[in-house]
């Protein structure tokens, strides 16, 4: 285990609740509110797998989903799980290649999702 | 005479300005005062969460530790959460809610005459499902008021599937919804709602609005006992937007090919091309796949984007490069195809938001 | 027979001044009154997730733009991070003869567009109209130079929403402005116009088109417009909310019913403050003609605006407000004291007209008599000075009163030094600020009066408010 998994959402209680439970099950975790400094985040550590809302304060999670896909971690898993779960939203997630989970959403499920995304990513960096 | 009376007045003034300078100051002290509570208070009630959640503790442990002039500030902590999570989680603070008191505080407030109060205290109850809100829920559903309709809506569809009939009259009388939030709706009464809905589709819905919020519900949740009515709609409705949401329903099923989806992309409306032509691609007929290839000229580009995905889904690589290299094949098809290759190639980031579909 | 002039004089003064006050003082009170209600509405409903699910009407953003090349990416940029479920932004070029066009066409990769619309305003001839490859929801409409009106016109005829905002290229919105400027809409379908409180951004942190962080400026005349703001719009707009007869809706941020717009004929060209008299004439329409409707004011900071720091712009901005006030009354003079048009006819339109027209005159003539009167001996000493200090007092009740509003409401000035200056400054500026523009805006009348119908230079800078 050991994988290091980012959170962007805004409701930063939600994310600090997933990210103690996803500690205990041995991952290292790393909580952002704020979505401006995520590139730079990136570019600094690595990660695994980013967990994210649609909605976040103030931009488009579409918009930021493509500026990931269009900077050199374009390898990143992405998991999106969003209040916003629209027909035409879980379209657009899928074709920015990152998988779908909506609110409200169950903890169980959601871990299960994780531990099969990383299993099916852990040789890192597949090159596309 | 008038000087007196003024001399009175200039004084009354400046002891009101002192007043208020002195309350401004007052409200400041006060503001950061209550400020510090308060996020003591979530600070301990995050801690409590965590180790509910960790099993460390049980729910009515943390409970009884909550005095009651901090149910204020459970009722703010919850609610994310409870808007957040479903399962064995969300019922553990369910159960919180119900030990500390909080439920029967919140039922007199949805009972009391504050406005703002009683929708909040709606918001919530129907949030956790309460039974007892029931009743109190017809004014809100009558309200023109959306922040009063909304928490009523919402609390009416998350306690029963036996209220289905109600929240499709409440939605029957607005017209100022929209579609998205209808699904919402349903999507918080679960997947069981569908049969229920195809039931009120086939007895014949009066309101188109609601037959294409139910098209799109079924879709949400890929309910595969939608064959029957989905093939109907794409033959023979009238009404393209229903049309267009049958194809949409009919791609998101994955089910398979039918002549419904080819006489579909000859429609003179894009949309129902473009839709059609997806749900030609999520049903994997590789026998079916040049009948995409028209589409690939077609004047609408995200038609000739959806056909050239299809292709690309069905066809051999070899067939796109085939006719990448025929000069007299159609110059728009090209580009299409040129960029969806591109595109395949990794760089996903030239796809423009996509607008529809 | 000049001494018999002279006290009719004062004593109208007198007369004049406790109407003002009066009403200052019942404003006031209603304003306590509407925020307390509002305060608490606020915190019940939880905005991002009622429009996350789609209780919304999609919106249109026009911003029209002249000769902004410097700015106009940045504006835009910003305009797209608004956190809206569905809305597009119109970008009217109104014929600049700088690159503002060449700009926008190569930082959005903008490709014309065949978009249909339908001429229900006449305007300028309109070139070419665009859409951007990056972002679907932008639209840029390139047409001949016609002015602000001329340009709002041309993005109503182009808008496909059912609600209208208009913006100030200039201002920032708070990312969730929209959602909160549109919660009336929600609440009440008679609403046809909200508009918003507009703060003054000099000083504040802005990062990505976004405020950070909210502080006071170093610069006076900012600081006294600071205070002259905060009593505009926190109680001169709030007070007139519950009698619906709001008559300012700020330029630099307004939503409309786009039906609403088009039923009163959009906005007027030959208008000097286009935005304030597209209000009033929505009251004086639906007033006359019986149409139940409402005009909500929104007291939540939406909007922030850069405020002349240099007294030269500082006047011209504000003759430019006089200038719109007097042709928005002039041209809905029907309203005036008319009991059909209810509350705006019997109270908002002549208060307007009396006290915030003709303010600048009764101030400044009374300067004049007491300079003149001080010549010829007739000054009744206790009774100058009384009135002075009780006339200075009185403004600072008010400046206090705004201040102990926006302690009861928002505290967006987090530092409590911050709000001492502010109530420091509502001392100051009855010596000296108040009595510069009053002077000001009576220049701006005589010029008007007399026929020096000067526009002005171009400038997008500012809307029609009065302090």
């Amino acid at each position: 285990m050991g994988h290091n998994i980012l959170i962007v959402d805004d409701n930063i209680y939600f994310s600090r609740l997933l990210a103690s439970q996803l500690t205990r099950l041995g991952y290292v975790v790393r909580v952002m509110a704020n979505h401006e400094e995520l590139l730079n985040l990136l570019s600094s550590d690595h990660y695994d797998l980013l967990i994210m809302e649609l909605l976040l304060n103030g931009q488009d999670g579409l918009s930021l989903l493509r500026s990931i896909r269009c900077s050199p971690y374009s390898y990143l898993p992405i998991l999106v799980v969003s209040h916003r779960s629209g027909y035409v939203d879980q379209l657009r997630v899928a074709e920015f290649d990152a998988h779908f989970l909506s609110k409200p959403v169950d903890l169980t499920q959601l871990f299960k999702t994780v531990l099969i995304m990383l299993k099916k990513e852990s040789p890192v960096g597949i090159s596309l | 005479m008038i000087i007196p009376i003024l001399t009175l007045i200039v004084l009354c003034v400046f002891v009101l300005t002192g007043l208020i300078f002195l309350s401004i100051l007052r409200l400041r002290f006060k503001f950061k005062k209550d400020n510090y509570h308060r996020k003591q208070a979530f600070a301990k009630m995050e801690t409590f969460l965590l180790s509910l959640f960790a099993e460390e503790i049980l729910p009515y442990q943390w409970a009884v530790r909550i005095p009651a002039h901090e149910l204020g500030y459970l009722q703010e902590f919850l609610l994310p959460y409870l808007e957040s999570l479903k399962g064995e989680s969300f019922e553990k603070l369910v159960a919180v809610a119900h030990y500390s008191g909080l439920v029967k505080r919140l039922l007199q407030e949805a009972n009391s005459a504050k406005d703002w109060e009683q929708a909040q205290a709606i918001y919530f109850l129907g949030l956790i499902r309460e039974p007892q809100v029931l009743p109190l829920l017809q004014t809100g559903l009558d309200s023109d008021n959306m922040f009063w309709f909304y928490p009523s809506v919402i609390a009416l569809a998350r306690n029963d599937l036996q209220n289905l009939p109600r929240v499709l009259e409440a939605l029957r009388n607005r017209s100022d919804w929209t579609e998205h939030l209808g699904v919402s709706i349903f999507a918080e009464m679960g997947e069981e709602v569908c049969p229920a809905l195809l039931t009120a589709l086939s007895k014949g819905e009066t309101s188109p609005k609601i037959e294409r919020l139910a098209l799109a519900v079924l879709a949400h949740f890929g309910y595969q006992g939608a064959e029957a009515i989905l093939k109907e709609y794409i033959l023979y409705s009238k009404d393209h937007e229903l049309q267009i949401r049958a194809l949409r329903a009919w791609n998101q099923l994955k089910l398979t090919f039918f002549e419904g989806i080819a006489s579909a992309m000859k429609n003179p409306d894009w949309e129902i091309r473009a839709a059609a032509v997806t749900a030609l691609s999520s049903s994997g007929a590789v026998d079916q796949a040049l009948l995409a290839r028209p589409l690939l000229r077609d004047s609408n580009w995200w038609v000739r984007l959806r056909a050239a995905q299809t292709m690309l889904n069905l066809s051999p690589r070899e067939e796109l490069h085939i006719m990448l290299d025929n000069p007299l094949e159609d110059r728009y098809a090209k580009d299409m195809l040129r960029y969806i290759l591109t595109r395949e190639g990794g760089a996903t980031c030239v796809i423009p938001t996509i607008h529809v579909l | 027979m000049l001494f018999q002039l002279f006290t009719f004089y004062n004593w109208t003064v007198l007369i004049y001044f406790f109407v003002l006050n009066g009403i200052y003082l019942f404003l006031t009170i209603r304003a306590f009154l509407e925020i307390q209600r509002y305060v608490h509405h606020l915190r019940s409903v939880n905005l991002k997730r009622i429009f996350e699910l789609g209780f919304y009407k999609p919106l249109t953003v026009i911003a029209p733009a002249y000769n902004e090349s410097a700015t106009i990416v940045s504006s835009v940029h910003s305009l797209l991070n608004l956190q809206y479920p569905e809305f597009e932004i119109l970008v009217i070029n109104d014929g600049s003869t700088d690159q503002t066009l060449e700009v926008l066409k190569q930082e959005f990769r903008l490709v014309p567009s065949n978009r249909v619309y339908q001429v229900k305003l006449k305007t300028q001839p309109v070139h070419a109209v665009y859409g951007s490859l990056l972002f679907p929801q932008l639209h840029v409409v390139d047409k001949q130079n016609g002015g602000k009106a001329d340009a709002l016109n041309a993005g109503v005829n182009f808008s496909q929403y059912p609600l209208l905002c208009s913006i100030d290229a200039d201002s920032v919105i708070e990312t969730d402005g929209l959602l909160r400027a549109t919660r009336p809409f929600l609440e009440d379908k008679l609403v046809i116009a909200t508009g918003g409180t507009v703060r003054i951004a000099n000083g504040c942190k802005v990062t990505n088109g976004r405020v950070t962080e909210v502080a006071l400026s170093k610069n006076p005349w900012v600081r006294f417009q600071v205070v002259e703001y905060l009593r505009a719009f926190l109680f001169g707009r709030m007070g007139w909310n519950n009698l619906n007869a709001i008559m300012v809706i700020s330029g630099a941020f307004g939503i409309f019913l786009k039906s609403a717009v088009l039923t009163v004929g959009g906005y007027r060209k030959d208008c000097i403050g286009e935005d304030m008299e597209l209000v009033v004439r929505m009251h004086r329409h639906y007033r006359l003609n019986k149409i139940p409707y409402r005009v909500v004011f929104v007291p939540d900071p939406v909007c922030w605006t850069e405020a002349p720091e240099e007294h030269q712009v500082l006047c011209k901005q504000r003759k430019r407000w006089q200038k719109g006030l007097y042709d928005s009354l002039k041209a809905n003079k029907p309203l005036f004291f008319n009991p059909r048009a209810g509350v705006v006819g019997l109270l908002a339109y002549p208060f307007f007209f009396f006290f915030e027209l003709l303010g600048p005159v009764v101030e400044i003539l009374g300067y004049g008599v007491f300079v003149f009167s001080l010549f010829m001996g007739w000054v009744n000493w206790p009774f100058a000075l009384l009135f002075l200090s009780m006339a200075i007092l009185l403004g600072v009740l008010l400046s206090a009163s705004s201040l102990l509003l926006e302690e009861l409401s928002f505290r967006r000035y987090p530092k409590t030094g911050d709000i001492l200056i502010l109530f420091l400054y509502g001392i100051l500026e009855n010596f000296g600020y108040r009595q510069l523009l009053a002077w000001w805006r009576l220049i701006a009348l005589l010029e008007y009066v007399i026929g020096k119908r000067s526009w002005g230079e171009m400038n997008r800078k500012g809307f029609s408010t009065s302090g």
